[in-house]
């Protein structure tokens, strides 16, 4: 059993708009150990969440591959995937409209059993709904509540439940505690990560919070305009930022301590248009530090240090 | 005194609002005070619920009525109290001397008509321009806010959500206040979109000279950009003080909490302490401290009496019980820097 | 071996649909609307039982024409001698079947109509149904009644199937937005993620999730059916007769507005009371459907 459970290959996604090809995805590519967790990053129009569900395969990637555990799930057919689903769970970002409104909190968690036919009888089903909310931190008299009826945090929790409910391999969080308030975000985060360590969970956590990432992350990937920019291990990434989209993302985040001065890197303008994209590093119309290569061609990710993959002409020189 | 007198641009004094609703009704703001001098900006911390918005409405007098009942209070705006004035001469004030930006900048702009013909029309109400003055100082207000002033003649869906939250400063700012309330003007944009906006209010801020007060759940935000501090919890200023007096010697646990609760960049690994529980139900509240049940210092006397704000020297205040015991002290340690 | 009581029925609590009319029974209009339709559906169920069709609905008795009001009549007689009160008992046979099949026919086409076009919006689907929809919402309402019943001749039957077409676009579009709306969720997509497949979701809770605005709008739709029926009968295009619609009665007593004015005061009132009743318990079920209303 090899220790990669996920290798992503070149993954594209195109969308066909009146204006042009919107390159959501493009070329990405990065692996993942078992029992580890990846952080992605980035700003809204990144990209990363159109990974995350092109992993999934909730939205079909235009091109690429997607090794999951030795099986390239582009090649299985519907039915297959459906089967195949079980392994790989998201947790979704907005707790308010991630749950079926009619559905309680027991059929909720037990959606996911019934259809993967995992545990059979009402008696058995409700005792492993229980369980799992146990874990997951609601208390047993909730079980029959309406998700309106409960707060943005508990909801959560449901979604997670939901997710472990089939004992997946991989879960994908897609800004799990950004509509959270700070003292629930604590809460959720200590969970995910006790559970990890129970249950020898891997994770692709996809946010735009990098305190959070930090906090969680083994590795952590940046994403500008459906690229990836820069990876690396999260102290390293945090300790040598490299790609200036990076520093300037690292510099932006206003710390909660007087004692940090921050020296900030403003960007200028605003993110440029993800449609028909020329062969040219896409930030370089917002860069502060360009160098004579840049206009040329797109700069492809290089290994600048064991683990640390940055795609800029200029960093690569020196 | 005189001279501090005149100093002072806001001063709330027990303030105390609730939304009466059909079956129960919503302590939504309880016994607010504080000040706010010309030229300051104070933060008003807090989470979902604790009633960060209702003050800030209550100061333009704009709590929907019914519901809203301002139960106590006087909010006193440049020597007058707010809550004794009649409709027209409040919407004479806002706009004017108070002006607010709302959290979402995707509803706040009216997508039927040009930012420019929108930040002219904040002009026309207060000043005695006609509208070819209004809609030139219109684009001129643009290009304070980094918008060329060509972009006048462009309706919001033409711009990006850092954009749109500019035009709604240009509105905001357009006949030169004294005092803006921002609330939470930039949970809904990217980080470095809001870093941007937040540096230039900063810069506005200082180029007129105005008072604002920032609302906003994000503590690393008032550390940028806050004089003063007022953290909030089910409807009560819990703790206030300057900037350095709070975040340096946090008095409140449920400020610790907060504090305890960030992940830490300098400390990756180190778990988050997060505060147990949820914020009490807003119709019904205890007698006593509402943090009580989530407090690990709670005793006794917490659940059963009402802290009253007591003084830590300076301008730092702090609602808490526990200090009845000589010697007590956070867990979290005083910042001193070297 | 004992059977243990479910856990999940130790924590009994009040389903989705107990919940609405839990708050539907607070709402005192509603209620009164409810109640007033209750009564009227059980007399035009036992009409027959009630009144004597032959002998006080269509029996002509000309000695007894055009009295007011009495002890015998409580509602008078119309110009051939009819009771008024025996016909508008009758009557409420025809306005509610007409309002209800009516109703249900624009409903079957309406909803799968627009189930389709939200479902598969931006694709050819969607493009072919909302200009068709389109086409028949330009016509106004009564032009397209009276076409379809010149053409097809005036009985009940065409009475409703022309009411029926001309309130399908209504639930075309009703149906389509709600499509729209809840197939953006994301509960859509975390079925998908548990590998539901799309018949299923569509079903069990795409579907679901689009009911109450398409209840409303059937309850309120009820009640201008009704009009529009009572709209053609005046006209003489509805029900033949001598049937005693309530529209064609108001027709009848046009004639003698001055001096018998009971004759077109009481099916008006009918009218008037039952379509209100119908719009009560559509708001009422609106407002209780609202998730939004109480927090």
């Amino acid at each position: 059993m090899s220790d990669i459970l996920l290798e992503v290959k070149n993954l594209r996604k195109y969308f066909k708009t009146a204006k042009g090809q919107l390159h959501a995805v493009d070329d990405v590519s990065f692996t993942i150990e078992r029992g580890k967790t990846l952080g992605i990053v980035g700003e809204s129009g990144c990209g990363k969440s159109t990974t995350g569900r092109c992993i999934m395969r909730l939205i079909e990637p235009t091109g690429g591959q997607v090794i999951f555990d030795g099986v390239d799930l582009a090649s299985l057919s519907g039915r297959q995937m459906r089967k195949a689903r079980k392994d790989i769970q998201i947790i979704f970002q907005d707790p308010f409209s991630s749950l079926d409104p009619r559905q309680t909190v027991l059929q909720a968690i037990a959606e996911p059993i019934i259809q993967n036919k995992l545990i059979n009888g009402t008696a058995a089903i409700e005792k492993r709904v229980l369980e799992l909310m146990e874990t997951v931190g609601l208390a047993e008299r909730l079980i029959n509540s309406y998700p309106h009826e409960l707060d943005g945090g508990r909801r959560q929790r449901i979604g997670i439940a939901r997710a472990l409910s089939v004992e997946p391999k991989l879960i994908i969080c897609d800004e799990p505690v950004s509509a959270l308030d700070v003292s629930i975000q604590a809460q959720i985060l200590n969970l995910l990560e006790d559970l990890q360590d129970k249950l020898g969970l891997t994770y692709i956590f996809i946010t735009h919070d990098l305190s959070v990432v930090n906090h969680f992350s083994d590795d952590i990937a940046v994403m500008y305009l459906g690229k990836m920019v820069e990876k690396a291990p999260a102290e390293e990434l945090f300790a040598n930022p490299t790609h200036p989209y990076t520093k300037a993302l690292l510099s932006a985040i206003p710390v909660p301590d007087l004692r940090f001065k921050q020296e900030r890197i403003l960007l200028k303008g605003e993110i440029t248009s993800p449609v028909n994209l020329p062969d040219q590093c896409r930030f370089f119309k917002r860069c502060y530090m360009p160098c004579d290569k840049c206009s040329g061609k797109e700069p492809g990710l290089v290994e600048i240090k064991p683990g640390h993959f940055v795609a800029c002409h200029r960093c690569r020189i020196g | 005194m005189d001279k501090k007198e005149k100093d002072i641009i806001l001063k709330v004094d027990n303030l105390t609002v609730n939304y009466e609703l059909e079956d129960e009704t919503v302590q939504a703001v309880r016994d607010v005070s504080f000040t706010l001098n010309k030229g300051k900006t104070i933060g008003l911390v807090g989470e979902t619920g604790a009633g960060k918005t209702t003050t800030a409405l209550a100061i333009l007098n704009l709590i929907p009525d019914p519901p809203g009942v301002i139960k106590n209070g006087t909010i006193l705006l440049g020597g007058e109290n707010v809550l004794e004035k009649s409709m027209k001469e409040m919407s004479g004030i806002r706009g004017k001397e108070v002006s607010m930006i709302f959290q979402d900048p995707m509803t706040s702009l009216n997508p039927v008509f040009t930012v420019g013909d929108q930040i002219a029309e904040a002009i026309m109400i207060h000043e005695k321009l006609d509208k070819k003055a209004a809609f030139e100082k219109a684009q001129e207000m643009l290009r304070i806010v980094g918008i060329p002033g060509e972009r006048a003649h462009e309706y919001p869906h033409q711009f990006s959500g850092g954009m749109k939250q500019r035009v709604v400063i240009a509105i905001a700012l357009a006949c030169n206040p004294e005092l803006l309330i921002a609330d939470e003007p930039t949970t809904a944009l990217d980080v470095t979109i809001q870093a941007q906006v937040l540096d230039l209010m900063k810069e506005l801020k200082k180029k007129y000279g105005m008072a604002m007060i920032l609302i906003t759940h994000d503590l690393g935000i008032i550390a940028e950009t806050c004089d003063d501090v007022a953290v909030m919890y089910a409807g009560q200023i819990i703790e206030r003080g300057t900037l350095d007096e709070v975040f340096n010697t946090a008095r409140h646990p449920y400020t610790e909490g907060l504090f305890n609760s960030l992940p830490n960049i300098a400390e990756r690994k180190e778990r988050l302490k997060p505060i147990p529980g949820l914020m009490p139900d807003p119709t019904k509240l205890p007698k006593g401290c509402a943090f009580a049940p989530r407090c690990p210092y709670a005793s006794e006397t917490c659940i059963d009496v009402m802290p009253a704000e007591r003084h830590f020297g300076g301008t730092h205040y702090c609602r808490c019980n526990a200090y009845d015991n000589e010697g007590f002290h956070l867990e979290r340690e005083d910042i001193i820097y070297e | 071996m004992a059977k243990e009581k479910l856990v999940s029925q130790q924590y009994r609590k009040r389903s989705r649909a107990g919940e609405i009319w839990h708050r539907l029974k607070k709402n005192k209009g509603a209620m009164a609307g409810l109640a007033i339709i209750i009564i009227l559906a059980l007399v035009a169920i036992f009409a027959d039982v009630l009144v004597d069709y032959e002998k006080d609905v269509i029996g002509m008795t000309l000695r007894d024409r055009l009295q007011h009001p009495s002890k015998a009549h409580i509602m008078g007689t119309d110009d051939l001698g009819r009771d008024i009160f025996a016909r508008l008992i009758y009557g409420s046979r025809f306005s509610l079947s007409v309002g209800v099949v009516a109703v249900a026919i624009a409903v079957v086409a309406g909803v799968v109509l627009g189930a389709f076009a939200g479902y598969y919006s931006g694709g050819i689907v969607e493009d072919i149904i909302m200009r068709v929809t389109d086409i028949f919402a330009a016509v106004p309402n009564m032009l397209m009644a009276i076409v379809i019943v010149s053409a097809l001749g005036a009985n009940t039957m065409n009475l409703m199937i022309s009411v029926g077409v001309t309130s399908i676009p209504q639930f075309v579009r009703t149906t389509r937005a709600a499509v729209l709306t809840v197939t953006g969720q994301e509960y859509i997509e975390s079925a998908r993620a548990i590998g539901e497949s799309e018949t299923k979701i569509i079903f069990k809770h795409i579907l679901p999730n689009c009911l109450s605005p398409i209840i409303v709008r059937v309850t309120l739709r009820v009640s201008s059916a009704i009009i529009s029926a009572s709209s053609l009968s005046f006209l003489g295009l509805g029900v033949p007769a001598p049937n005693p619609e309530w529209g064609s009665m108001l027709s009848t007593g046009r004639a003698y507005l001055r001096g018998y004015s009971y004759m077109t005061l009481f099916p008006g009132l009918a009218i008037m009371i039952t379509v209100l009743a119908f719009n009560m318990v559509g708001d009422g079920l609106r407002d209780a459907m609202d998730p939004k209303l109480k927090k």
